[in-house]
């Protein structure tokens, strides 16, 4: 299982399904880099798996091109595209044995007898499931079904590994099990991962890179962590975890003004109509008058303190009347109760301005 | 493993109730007298030896396998075609087609046979084993139709996804994937037209020549006619190659699954 990809390039890539309605896919450009996990994340209908069902070749583009290693599989049929491929329920095919349904790719392939019993033996064995090659997939467990799934789509050699949902109908002790295995897999075969999902944590946990797409376009991306900490959009981040929002206006280029608060800016540029966001977890909850000296706040009443072990959630209420919160370590959130006037407060480089 | 007493019950009762009136042919089949009588006077093989040598039943056996068995491929062959072709409309334009070719079910047979014969008299095909065959093959479709048609439609596209993202053409995809998974539901829509077929009265009495006589006909006309035990003989014939037909269908697959289960590497 060898690298032998070059870069996956997708240029303008449109999806429109015809009638009046809005393109599924608006125009994607998004370059691969070969090895690389990248996860396609968004809301359902927002063009994810109609974007990965184009890279399979399942679904004609509208326009646009899909290239790999320079070549344009645009108009290739997904059987001469050499993708693999795991689908959400798998796919694996009833009225074969395991061992079958891993020798299905390879017999495509022409490869003789001997070849296909050694290549599936080997995989097979590696993804834990030896002994098992007579089985139907309905004798076999969620997790096994998996195994079996990503055996035969990685068991000849493919240069990119496409998976849609593949963990979506597991429950939630089992997928974070199957998460792990296929962080660990993805770093042993180093092929090039292009992972569908609804999913943040799984996004998060998961990928080198995260594709935030929403009505048809790419809203966002980048490494989890500095998507997550400068989310860019105000879709990304309410998408990608949590956050306290406060759609205000600049009084001048070093304030922000929101409600009766003015508060300071950090140094450099930001968009002249921004959104400020802080994370639930970077925000703290002072008594009025005790907010420490250089931090921006705002007034909120606590509606609600849930311990969730090691951290508690307090539930806020902003002047405006949306709702808010603040995720703090369990020893500090003992101090609130229900219906105290608060000062929700936090420091400069907690605070991000995205687009509306 | 033990199940409800009351379950058992119900289940003997309707199995019997289905059954026995069948079973009590057999035996007056094989009666020794020349009436219908109940427990037989004596036992005997004449009513059979009767079946195979008189050239009016012995003929009417031939004339029905031989419709039976050339409407099948037909119907199996329309039906299946009718399902897939189906499967590609959308889900209202798949319930019209699908009712169309399902009305044979619905529409009395005589008004069929009625419009049938009408037709076939203009085309000489009355009284011919093509007419027969071409009748028995409309009332046939449905069977097939419907069979194949919950068949795919408990087929997850995926698989032919899956298939072709693992490098096999279209044609292989059927070949190895679509055909085989759709395969009991065509088996099982050839039996039952296959059956249909075979104990089909109505088109078959109306489109009757002396040289088309299926065995329901000449069942039927030797009812009217005089009644004597051979119709038990032949009942039974009919009654045993029907269950042989949908028995040998059953435990074929049966069979076939275990074996296949059991391969592999």
């Amino acid at each position: 299982m060898n690298a032998r990809a070059g870069r996956l390039e997708i240029r303008e890539l449109v999806k429109h399904y015809g009638g009046d309605g809005p393109a599924a896919v608006a125009g994607i450009d998004l370059t691969i880099d070969p090895g690389e996990f990248i996860t396609l994340l968004g809301p359902s209908g927002s063009g994810k798996t109609t974007t990965l069902n184009m890279i399979a070749g399942f679904v004609p583009p509208t326009s646009g091109s899909i290239l790999l290693g320079g070549t344009d599989l645009t108009g290739l049929q997904p059987h001469k595209r050499g993708f693999g491929m795991v689908f959400q329920n798998y796919a694996l095919f009833p009225h074969m044995s395991v061992f079958d349904n891993v020798a299905y790719p390879l017999r495509q392939r022409g490869k003789s007898k001997a070849e296909i019993r050694k290549l599936v033996l080997d995989i097979v064995e590696r993804f834990g499931l030896a002994g098992l090659e007579r089985r139907r997939p309905a004798q076999l467990s969620g997790g096994q079904q998996q195994r079996v799934a990503l055996a035969r789509a990685l068991v000849f050699s493919p240069p990119v590994l496409l998976l849609d949902e593949p963990l979506g109908a597991l429950d939630r002790k089992l997928r974070a099990q199957l998460q792990l295995e296929l962080k660990k897999l993805h770093q042993e075969v180093g092929l090039t991962f292009v992972f569908v999902t609804h999913d943040q944590d799984e996004a998060m946990y998961l990928s080198d890179r995260i594709a935030v797409f929403d009505e048809g376009r790419i809203d966002g991306m980048g490494r989890p962590a500095e998507l997550y900490d400068d989310p860019g959009t105000l879709f990304v981040a309410n998408f990608l975890g949590e956050a306290n929002t406060f759609a205000g206006r600049f009084a001048d280029p070093r304030t922000y003004a929101w409600n009766d608060e003015k508060w300071r800016t950090g140094e450099g540029d930001h968009p002249a109509e921004a959104v400020l966001v802080v994370r639930p977890e970077r925000t703290r909850v002072f008594a009025p008058g005790e907010v420490p000296p250089g931090w921006n706040s705002v007034g909120a009443i606590v509606t609600d303190v849930s311990r969730l072990g090691p951290t508690s959630r307090i539930d806020l209420a902003f002047p405006d009347g949306r709702a808010g919160a603040a995720v703090l370590p369990s020893t500090d959130a003992v101090q609130v109760r229900v219906g105290d006037d608060v000062r929700a407060a936090w420091d400069l480089p907690s605070q991000a301005f995205v687009t509306p | 493993m033990r199940r409800a007493p009351l379950l058992w019950i119900v289940v003997c009762s309707v199995a019997a109730l289905l059954t026995v009136p069948t079973l009590f042919l057999i035996p007056m089949s094989l009666t020794g007298g020349s009436t219908f009588q109940f427990p037989p006077p004596s036992w005997s093989l004449r009513w059979y030896r009767n079946l195979v040598e008189d050239r009016g039943w012995r003929d009417a056996v031939m004339v029905s396998l031989q419709v039976a068995v050339l409407s099948t491929p037909m119907a199996v062959a329309i039906g299946t075609g009718a399902a897939f072709g189906l499967m590609r409309l959308g889900a209202r334009l798949r319930l019209i087609g699908a009712g169309a070719l399902s009305a044979p079910l619905v529409i009395p047979n005589i008004l069929i046979a009625l419009a049938i014969y009408g037709m076939f008299l203009q085309m000489g095909l009355s009284g011919t084993i093509l007419g027969l065959v071409l009748g028995q093959t409309a009332l046939a479709v449905p069977f097939v139709l419907i069979a194949v048609l919950a068949r795919l439609q408990g087929y997850d596209r995926n698989l032919t996804a899956a298939a072709l993202s693992l490098g096999a053409t279209p044609a292989t995809v059927f070949r190895t994937v679509t055909f085989p998974l759709v395969l009991p539901g065509i088996v099982a829509g050839g039996v039952f037209a296959f059956v249909a077929s075979f104990d089909e009265l109505v088109i078959a009495l109306l489109l009757q020549s002396p040289r088309t006589v299926t065995l329901p006909v000449q069942m039927f006309n030797a009812v009217v006619e005089a009644a004597d035990p051979t119709i038990s003989a032949a009942s039974t014939v009919l009654v045993v190659v029907v269950s042989a037909v949908i028995l040998v269908a059953q435990i074929g697959w049966t069979r076939r699954s275990e074996k296949r289960s059991g391969s592999g590497a």
